[in-house]
């Protein structure tokens, strides 16, 4: 028995395909299996399994096993069971010579091959059809019932010569009777209406001792087969309830062997089988390089957000894997060629390449993004490709009217969508596992997913996809998909400061604060209150979100006419510092304009909803009710340090915040000239292994961690884009180098449950201090209200400080 | 008493006192007044400084300035100068009657008649009594005009519109610029007979003399001042930032001394500069320091305005209430826009002129006159904006 075990070949499986034929090689060998069944959808391995058994169990001199017997090619005048007792009778082939066993043997057939014929056959029927005598009649009737009867014990009988002959025929001296094995593939494509009746002899005679049936079908269609119509129902829907106990009968629950979809891990690490031939590698010393996993290849073809939607079978697995195998050759080809002419012949091969797959899209940007895909398989082609080997017809059909990274501009979730908490902490846990190739469980679906593609696909996943799409492609920002999640939204809006301040009051701080104030008006919103003098203030990254995007105007027009903003130098500076962050912005972060990897918002759905995560961890509102001790720059101060940490904190691991930085702490003494679009790289990219052509590329690219707003920054604070970087870089190396301790008691902290509210004065002023005292936010130079007096004393100090030296030579002179 | 807002220091004979510029005494002769005109505010007729020598004053004018602008110190200077007057007439034996010294009028007590006593003066000036007269108004509050009052001061316009013509005869009405005057029988009346001259604020020449008197309280001690050429440049910091006014610059020059004071070592305070340099050496304070001191302290003067301030405020406040124009125009300039070109009504101007809030400021533009005086503007059209909405 366990030879039989051994034997089994098992290359090529994965780890649970193998120990699921193990299992089903095992139940099949059994002395009393009778009937075993393979159940899966189309592609999913049945025959590979069946096959795999079936060149096992031959090669076993203890069974007797049929040829495989493709149920698809049965011809309905046979029949099943009258096909099996051929394929049966086939093994004893060839029958050299006519000896008397083999003549019994071949008349036990041919009785019994005959008898089956007639399986199902209502001769009820038959012989109505036929007008017959009701004394005929009858009388047809009762022989064939009798006939009918004898069937099983003629198969018994012809089942027993066979095993017999098939014993002596082998080895003579044996005296064991072998098992005889028949393999019935694909029974559910078999004519439907020979299904039932087989099924219905099977479960009554056919399942015995010395033989054991090896059956693969897909579940859903072989119940369907054996339900009886339900004459009565108005659809004519087949009761499957029925079909259901049948199979059951037919097939004991314990002998269905289920081979369910891939995981998403194996699904990402498939091979097909014909790449890896364990003999090949055998006989040659020097191996063969292993071939890429389909992982592999859709990283080298630029499409790895893929991942999240391959194929749960391994037929669309390898059909994906070829296609991709095949025009990534395509693709080298066609490279080599365009390398190998004159300069200026490639030249023109190049461009006519590129314009190639993206032609009928005029918009610049678009041209952009082929140039940056032109080494990579266009998304979108894979995307239908997928669509296609996953059967999608319905989103197959769509995508040929619409590019795929045009699909999530469509997108829009109805308003009244509201996570609640616990699907809120699942939806986050999804988005911090690494790696990135389960699903975004609890993601509310937008209306165009939920209503057309639900049944075809993982949601989730292909909502994911058709984001990163767009997001990647610049079709739409952070910012844009932000805003229409009505549930990230709804989160964002907590988190904001909502302060009330005196224009007396106002006019000192904004005073105080001189040349500075214009950068801390950009952040917050400001709006007369009913009640006299006095002025809301409201903070919250949305709105200096907002303000960088222009999508408001920052100058606080009302606030400064009502303060009767007079003092010359600030009034320009402010208007001077409006002006250059609009030019500014409007360059850097325009929507409409060129360029791919700008920005300061994550470009990925799984970074925004964990940002959304970290922002509404951050006391807000414990701030806000501290309102009375802070100027509104302080205000802003600890916004922007909220958002800093938001940032930094919670959107990434911490494993892969230190291995960037440490990383790029290197590189950084050399790429200081380096302007911060090219810092700017994504975590996924910089975390990526690199292939090694472009590696070379990586290294003169100092990877910074996160999409982080310099420039804001650095118009706000007065401070340069490099200095802030590096400001911003110390602080995440703060935050990681943290003891974990220390980063769990703050991040504690910063949960809104940390705080309790009996001791929330005190415990939010540590909190505001720890955070204040990162040096990173220190870094910032953020400003700092100061007195007249203190003032007046620095400047004093000054004088003292320069004159000191002088001071103290008079004397001596 | 040592007030502490005003700017102290050490005269000739080492003792400490108030620090008073007077035109007219130090350098030259002359008073230095501005004569409001026709069309105020604009280029074409801007308000002129007139330096004016005694004998080429007026004989009759009004005159109108802000609290605190300094009344007191044009009182002495006449005086002065008509003692000089009647020794020169002594001196050289001319005929006639000499002249008579200035007579002051005290107009709270003899137009609201708080007192049954008249004084001596009042009754000379009613019998026409050759002379020179100062009907001191400047006590005098907002009040309605009663049928009582009315009547004194009908009597004295007809008084002084006898004796006009009589060369002999000088006469000054002093007041603050209020809105009951606007309807004033004897103001009026004198309006239209002789020239508004206003108390002027310092210009720079003269704040050059209040840093000279900085830089001499500061000789030899351990923080010295040295200005080099820079000092015209530094009394266009403090015109930024006072405009000039004359309690204001007392009260900077103050702020600025005790800054410096609170630098020195405790046995140099309070006492007159020494004859010797210190044997330890000394800071030196530049002209930049200096200019970063005056601007600091020129904010917490905004901030904490002398109680004067209320007062100026109080006056406006009345012609704030009547006058729509003016709330518009000061608005504009308290958020430093120019009048509009097409704004052809001065009235508003000439009010804001006389109270002492409008006029050049130190660019030579017409508007706000200083930093202080804007931010108190700001202050004062919010809360009168507030009280509106309040009443409304």
């Amino acid at each position: 028995m366990s030879d039989i075990l051994e034997k089994l070949d098992k290359a090529g499986l994965s780890p649970k395909q193998q120990s699921a034929l193990t299992s089903l090689c095992r139940a099949v060998i059994h002395p009393e299996a009778r009937v075993i069944a393979i159940v899966g959808s189309r592609g999913s391995g049945k025959t590979t399994m069946m096959q795999r058994v079936h060149e096992a169990v031959d090669a076993d001199p203890c069974f007797a096993v049929t040829e495989i017997i493709d149920a698809a090619l049965i011809d309905r005048e046979a029949g099943i069971l009258s096909t099996c007792i051929q394929a049966l009778f086939d093994t004893g082939k060839p029958y050299s010579k006519f000896s008397e066993t083999e003549r019994d043997l071949k008349n036990a057939y041919e009785e019994t091959f005959r008898q089956s014929l007639s399986l199902g056959d209502s001769f009820r029927q038959i012989a109505r059809e036929m007008s017959m005598a009701p004394k005929q009649y009858l009388s047809t009737v009762e022989k064939r019932v009798l006939e009918s009867r004898k069937l099983p014990e003629q198969f018994e009988d012809f089942l027993g010569q066979l095993r017999e002959y098939r014993r002596k025929s082998s080895n003579p001296k044996n005296d064991k009777t072998p098992r005889m094995v028949v393999f019935l593939d694909d029974l559910d494509l078999a004519p439907t209406e020979l299904l039932r009746p087989w099924a219905k002899a099977m479960v009554a005679h056919f399942a015995i001792d010395g033989i054991t049936w090896v059956l693969s079908y897909n579940q859903k269609r072989m119940v369907d087969a054996l339900s009886s119509p339900r004459i009565h129902h108005k659809k004519k829907k087949p009761d499957r309830e029925t079909g259901d106990a049948l199979l059951n009968k037919l097939v004991s629950g314990n002998d269905q062997f289920v081979l369910g979809g891939w995981s998403t891990e194996d699904r990402a690490n498939f091979l097909p089988l014909h790449h890896q031939d364990p003999h090949a590698t055998n006989n040659t010393d020097e191996k063969p390089p292993t071939p890429p996993s389909l992982q592999g290849l859709l990283e080298r073809s630029g499409n790895h957000h893929l991942l999240l939607l391959l194929p749960g079978t391994p037929r669309g697995l390898e059909q994906l894997y070829e296609w991709l195998d095949r025009t990534e050759t395509e693709r080298n080809d066609q490279q080599a060629t365009a390398n190998s002419p004159a300069p200026a012949e490639s030249l023109a091969t190049t461009t006519a390449s590129k314009q190639q797959p993206e032609g009928e899209q005029p918009n610049s940007k678009e041209q952009g993004d082929t140039a940056k895909y032109s080494d990579n398989l266009d998304p979108h082609v894979a995307m239908v490709k997928l669509a296609e080997v996953n059967h999608w017809k319905s989103f197959s059909g769509y995508l040929k009217s619409v590019p795929s990274n045009r699909i999530a501009c469509k997108f829009t979730w109805s308003p009244d969508i509201s996570v609640s908490a616990g699907d809120w902490v699942e939806l986050l846990r999804s988005a911090k596992t690494i790696p990135r190739t389960t699903p975004l469980f609890e993601m509310p679906l937008p209306t165009l997913v939920r209503k057309q593609w639900t049944k075809i696909a993982q949601g989730e996943a292909l909502t994911e996809v058709l984001c990163h799409l767009a997001l990647r492609t610049e079709t739409m920002t952070p910012y844009q998909l932000l805003g229409r999640m009505p549930f990230t939204h709804s989160r964002l809006n907590l988190c904001q400061i909502k302060c009330r301040f005196h224009e007396n009051k106002l006019d000192r701080f904004l005073k105080d604060f001189g040349e500075q104030t214009g950068h801390h008006l950009f952040w917050g919103a400001w709006h007369k209150a009913d009640d006299q003098g006095m002025w809301h203030f409201t903070l919250s990254p949305q709105l200096f979100w907002e303000k960088l995007l222009n999508l408001r105007e920052g100058y606080p027009r009302d606030l400064l006419k009502a303060l009767y903003y007079h003092q010359e130098t600030l009034e320009t500076h402010l208007e001077q510092v409006f002006n250059d962050n609009d030019t500014a912005f409007k360059s850097q972060f325009d929507l409409t304009g060129e360029g791919l990897q700008r920005g300061f918002l994550p470009r990925s759905l799984r970074a925004l909803i964990l940002l959304v995560d970290a922002l509404e961890r951050a006391p807000w509102h414990e701030l806000e009710a501290r309102q009375n001790h802070w100027s509104p720059i302080t205000l802003v101060q600890c916004a922007s340090a909220f958002q800093l940490s938001a940032l930094a904190y919670r959107l990434w691991p911490d494993e892969i915040i230190f291995d960037c930085l440490s990383a790029s702490a290197k590189q950084t003494e050399e790429e200081k000239g380096k302007s911060p679009e090219q810092l700017e790289t994504g975590p996924e990219q910089a975390s990526e292994a690199s292939p090694p052509d472009e590696a070379s590329e990586q290294v003169t690219q100092p990877p910074l961690v996160l999409y982080f707003p310099s420039q804001a920054f650095s118009r706000i604070s007065q401070v340069s884009e490099q200095e802030i970087n590096k400001a911003y870089r110390n602080l995440v190396i703060t935050l990681t180098k943290l003891v974990k301790d220390e980063r769990e008691i703050i991040a504690k902290d910063t949960l809104p449950s940390g705080i309790s509210y009996e001791n929330s004065r005190r415990e939010l002023l540590s909190l505001l201090a720890k955070m204040l005292a990162l040096p990173a936010v220190k870094d910032l130079s953020l400003p700092q209200s100061t007195t007249i007096e203190k003032e007046t004393q620095s400047l004093f100090d000054a004088i003292r400080k320069r004159c000191q030296p002088a001071a103290l030579d008079d004397p001596a002179s | 008493m040592k007030k502490d807002n005003v700017f102290m220091v050490f005269n000739t004979k080492g003792k400490e006192v108030v620090y008073e510029y007077r035109w007219g005494e130090n350098h030259n002769p002359k008073f230095r007044l501005e004569r409001a005109t026709r069309r105020i505010g604009t280029l074409e007729t801007p308000p002129t400084p007139e330096i004016k020598s005694y004998e080429e004053l007026d004989r009759v004018f009004l005159l109108v300035s802000e609290r605190g602008s300094g009344f007191k110190f044009l009182r002495q200077w006449l005086t002065s100068r008509q003692e000089h007057v009647i020794s020169q007439h002594k001196i050289s034996g001319k005929e006639g009657s000499p002249p008579k010294n200035w007579v002051l009028i005290d107009g709270n007590q003899v137009i609201q008649q708080n007192s049954l006593v008249q004084p001596d003066q009042w009754n000379a000036f009613l019998k026409q009594d050759m002379g020179c007269y100062i009907l001191d108004r400047t006590f005098y509050g907002d009040n309605p005009i009663t049928e009582k009052t009315g009547s004194v001061l009908t009597q004295i316009n007809a008084t002084v519109e006898a004796m006009r013509t009589d060369p002999s005869f000088r006469f000054i009405h002093a007041s603050y610029h209020l809105p009951s005057l606007e309807i004033d029988p004897l103001f009026s009346n004198l309006l239209d007979q002789c020239h508004v001259y206003r108390l002027p604020q310092f210009n720079i020449d003269e704040l050059c003399t209040w840093l000279d008197e900085l830089v001499k309280k500061y000789q030899n001690r351990t923080f010295t001042i040295d200005l080099k050429d820079a000092k015209r440049s530094l009394a266009q910091v403090i015109l930024y930032s006072v405009g000039g006014q004359p309690r204001l610059t007392s009260m900077l020059f103050r702020l600025v001394d005790d800054a410096i004071q609170a630098q020195l070592p405790e046995d140099e305070r309070d006492t007159p500069p020494p004859k010797k340099p210190p044997s330890s050496g000394s800071f030196v304070l530049q002209a930049e320091d200096l200019a970063t001191l005056f601007r600091l302290q020129g904010t917490e003067l905004a901030r904490n305005p002398p109680h004067i301030v209320e007062r100026w405020k109080e006056d406006l406040t009345g012609f704030l209430k009547n006058d729509t124009h003016m709330v518009q125009l000061l608005r504009r300039y308290a958020d430093n826009q120019p009048k509009p070109s097409t704004d052809a009504h001065y009235t508003a101007d000439y009010k804001l002129y006389l109270a002492g809030w409008v006029g050049f400021d130190p660019e030579k533009k017409w508007g706000i006159r200083s930093q202080c005086h804007k931010q108190w503007a700001g202050e004062l059209l919010r809360h009168f904006d507030q009280e509106k909405e309040r009443t409304r």
